[in-house]
């Protein structure tokens, strides 16, 4: 389908959520409703992948592009970071292990439990 | 007011010196949004340009995290089948990882005595990059400080998603692969994908999977 209608699909359905998460006055951010309400309408085909891929895997592929400008916002807080980059590091290593442990362990826990029913 | 054009270009070329600089030296320590970001914050030092010129451009930039985040679920339901075969143990084992992960980062950060308002700020950082700045958005967090911690956790996971299986004696793919995408998003799954197939589509589809179940948590817990 052409790029620019795609991309029109993709705003309406950001639109969509960022209102419902604004109008209803959701805990939830309108752009994980519109990941959501996207999700939804592919799995009950009221849209299909090719009114959304090309504009879509564009934007999933240049990803990491979006994120430069938050992340130069960084040099508004230099004397911050400056006095807490240390503790920043910690925090992020010791609960990246700690979240692996959890999960792998967990599902290996699951698996077991899952063939023993299915066993038994 | 400046012209968004500086702030857009500026940014283009940089991400384009930093994919650059990656694909020449194929290591995880050069993530082309660091280097992109680096080079960026050395510009505006050096020429002693506003952060305010910059962001007139780096709004546009911005404006597009909604709907990138709304495309994830193109990728979630590519994966849809294979999610109907392991359904219960990646929804248990992301939701585990992903309370672990809000409750161990919001209890070191107040161990360590950091402010509340960096606290807030990363909440949401085990998840994937534009779920995590959307949280923090919505926790009144620095939105900055989010997309650092989450390149340095996804980092993390990019360098030790080879040893992370031996170091921990698990030995199933499934598991493995759940762990990977839940600690660590998109850069530890890229690693998850070169160890095998199985460990690659877990650790993907975990990403979106605890991505939504941090979404949850923080709702009700802050």
């Amino acid at each position: 389908m052409d790029p620019l209608l795609q991309l029109g699909i993709i705003f309406a359905f950001t639109f969509a959520g960022e209102s419902l998460s604004r109008g209803l006055r959701l805990p939830i951010p309108g752009s994980i409703i519109a990941m959501v309400l996207t999700l939804l309408a592919l799995l009950f085909g009221v849209v299909k992948e090719r009114h959304l891929d090309t504009v879509g895997d564009y934007l999933l592929s240049h990803m990491t592009f979006f994120f430069i400008a938050p992340g130069v916002g960084l040099l508004a807080y230099t004397d911050l970071v400056s006095s807490i980059w240390l503790q920043l590091i910690l925090v992020n290593l010791i609960s990246f292990f700690l979240c692996y442990i959890s999960a792998s362990w967990t599902v290996v826990g699951v698996n077991l439990i899952i063939r023993r029913f299915r066993r038994g | 007011m400046a012209d968004p054009l500086f702030g857009i270009t500026l940014s283009i070329i940089a991400f384009a010196i930093g994919t650059w600089v990656r694909n020449k030296t194929r290591s995880a320590l050069a993530n082309p949004l660091i280097i992109a970001m680096a080079l960026v914050i050395l510009v505006l030092v050096i020429f002693d340009i506003p952060l305010e010129s910059y962001e007139a451009g780096g709004s546009f930039i911005s404006f597009f995290l909604p709907p990138v985040t709304a495309v994830l679920a193109l990728s979630v339901y590519r994966q849809r089948k294979i999610l109907r075969a392991y359904l219960i143990p990646i929804g248990a084992g992301t939701l585990a990882g992903s309370i672990v992960a809000v409750v161990s980062t919001i209890f070191f950060s107040r161990l360590f005595g950091l402010e509340e308002i960096v606290v807030r700020s990363l909440a949401s950082k085990s998840v994937t990059a534009a779920v995590a700045v959307a949280l923090t958005d919505r926790l009144g967090g620095v939105p900055a400080l989010t997309v650092a911690s989450t390149v340095i956790t996804g980092m993390a996971g990019n360098i030790l998603a080879p040893y992370l299986g031996k170091i921990f004696g698990v030995t199933d793919k499934v598991a493995n692969g759940v762990g990977i995408g839940t600690s660590s998003h998109a850069l530890g799954t890229s690693k998850a994908l070169e160890l095998g197939e199985i460990e690659g589509s877990m650790s993907s589809i975990s990403i979106s999977f605890s991505a939504l179940w941090t979404t949850l948590i923080l709702a009700f817990a802050f």
